[in-house]
């Protein structure tokens, strides 16, 4: 195996000097956080090629802007435990965020691993990201300037920013900057909620598969689905939106016979990613009751929160 | 400004520690073992799965495997070695009411996991000095033990909120 021998590690304040060591140096160079992922990473053999730390760790992107009510902005650097103490993982419509929060642990990790550091790694064991995806995030991503101009910021959907396991749109010279997150997106009449279901083999551990569901329920007496999101994390190298499930709930009062055949349907002939812990067979299995348990959670939070008058 | 760091300065169970020349490869749990000495915080399995190298990091419970040396640098850092009240003094009623209920309740067999869980109860109690068993459960899911079965460990915590806070009613 090879070893993690890095020859600098550098901490810095300044945006546009991190971007232009970042750029300048390529895949020599790797961007760390909270460290949790990373340090994971380099002891398993998987970056022997860095040699070159950059934190961003001091840029002053830990923090958790909710003036507006329209939308969250969370910094790249705020760990888990910050936005979970927080409590606006609870809103209203971005429950899912919470769950999912809760049910990342331990508390070790918690207290240092970032939001910013949980979107970037695109492994298919993290929770955040499958939460975030159903909750339609956007990200903010800081460029290192080209050779005329300055640094730019661009805003991209994360449902458009993961390639691959280990791969996202992320370049050379680019740091994602903060995760917004819309609130309050119910339409006129109807009531939001969202929910967060992991699968794994112990409260600790990674998922062997998770389920995130954001959906809108008519205000009137039929309760139907009005707009849903569905999520699915561990199943492939990438989390993946479920359309043909979403396609089947739509304008309906979702039940388990309908929920539970969507799911045989799509994922038939698909070969689940398999792992040591649960097999492409298992997870295939496993995933249906998964994908039930967190569209009825979320359902139930529409219709509380449409009693409760939220 | 960029800022290459080699060395950093720190405080460890209230003794400051200055210029420690650290590798950019370096993590905390290295530097307070082999340049500190502080070889109560254990290296299991050094990335995060077992919790023995557990620490509070301005009193949070850190895995210290896998947290950055550089990250520690003014930064004040408690260890089990910082648990007692005398460093210097082997007696029972030198250590703290965590380690003395871990040894009054059989809350240990080997010991390689204990310095981990004591952290990790250290900053339970710390922000919870009533907790049912459930707030240990919850608290200790980042700490493995291969010997006890745990149970042993619960009681051992229950017994260590009792004895703190009845020691904080008689002071």
């Amino acid at each position: 195996m090879a070893l993690f021998r890095p020859n600098d590690f550098v901490l810095s304040s300044d945006k546009g000097e991190v971007l232009e060591k970042l750029k300048a140096e390529g895949k020599r160079a790797h961007i760390i956080a909270g460290g949790t992922g990373f340090y994971e990473l380099a002891r398993r053999g998987y970056i022997p090629e860095v040699k070159t730390v950059v934190s961003i760790m001091q840029l002053g992107l830990s923090y958790i802007d909710h003036e507006q009510s329209a939308f969250v902005r969370i910094g790249a650097t705020t760990t888990l435990q910050q936005l979970l103490e927080s409590r606006i993982g609870d809103s209203n419509g971005i429950e899912a965020i919470g769950d999912a929060l809760r049910e990342i642990r331990p508390l070790q990790i918690r207290n240092v691993a970032t939001v910013g550091g949980e979107v970037c790694i695109s492994v298919p064991i993290v929770d955040l990201p499958t939460a975030l995806l159903a909750c339609s995030a956007k990200l903010t991503i800081i460029r290192a300037p080209s050779d005329k101009g300055a640094a730019e910021e661009i805003e991209t959907n994360l449902d458009d920013f993961y390639i691959d396991a280990f791969l996202t749109k992320l370049k050379y010279g680019e740091i994602v900057k903060e995760v917004t997150i819309p609130l309050h997106r119910a339409e006129k009449n109807s009531h939001i909620a969202s929910a967060f279901v992991k699968f794994g083999r112990t409260a600790y551990d990674f998922n062997l598969v998770n389920v995130a569901v954001q959906l809108s329920v008519d205000r009137g007496n039929q309760k139907k689905v009005n707009s849903v999101r569905i999520f699915l994390g561990g199943i492939k190298r990438t989390p993946i939106r479920a359309p043909e499930i979403e396609q089947k709930i739509l304008a309906k009062v979702p039940d388990e016979k309908m929920i539970t055949e969507a799911t045989k349907s799509m994922f038939a002939k698909t070969k689940l990613l398999p792992s040591v812990h649960g097999s492409s067979e298992y997870k295939r299995e496993v995933l249906p009751v998964v994908i039930l348990d967190c569209l009825s959670r979320a359902y139930a939070r529409a219709i509380e929160n449409e009693q409760s008058g939220r | 400004m960029i800022s290459r760091v080699s060395s950093i300065d720190f405080v460890v169970n209230g003794t400051r520690y200055r210029n420690i020349k650290v590798k950019p490869y370096d993590t905390l749990s290295r530097i307070l073992r082999d340049e500190l000495g502080l070889t109560g915080t254990k290296r299991g399995c050094d990335y995060g799965g077992c919790g023995a190298c557990t620490v509070a990091v301005e009193g949070m419970a850190v895995y210290s495997c896998m947290y950055p040396a550089q990250y520690a640098l003014n930064k004040t850092i408690l260890t089990v070695e910082g648990l007692a009240e005398s460093e210097s003094e082997f007696s029972r009623e030198a250590l703290s009411e965590i380690q003395r209920s871990f040894l009054e309740n059989g809350g240990l067999q080997c010991g390689y996991c204990t310095s981990g869980v004591m952290m990790s109860t250290k900053m339970l109690l710390d922000d919870n000095p009533n907790p049912n068993e459930n707030d240990i459960k919850e608290a200790l899911a980042g700490n493995i033990c291969r010997c006890t079965g745990y149970g042993r460990i619960i009681d051992s915590i229950l017994a260590a909120a009792k004895m703190k806070n009845s020691a904080a009613r008689t002071k």
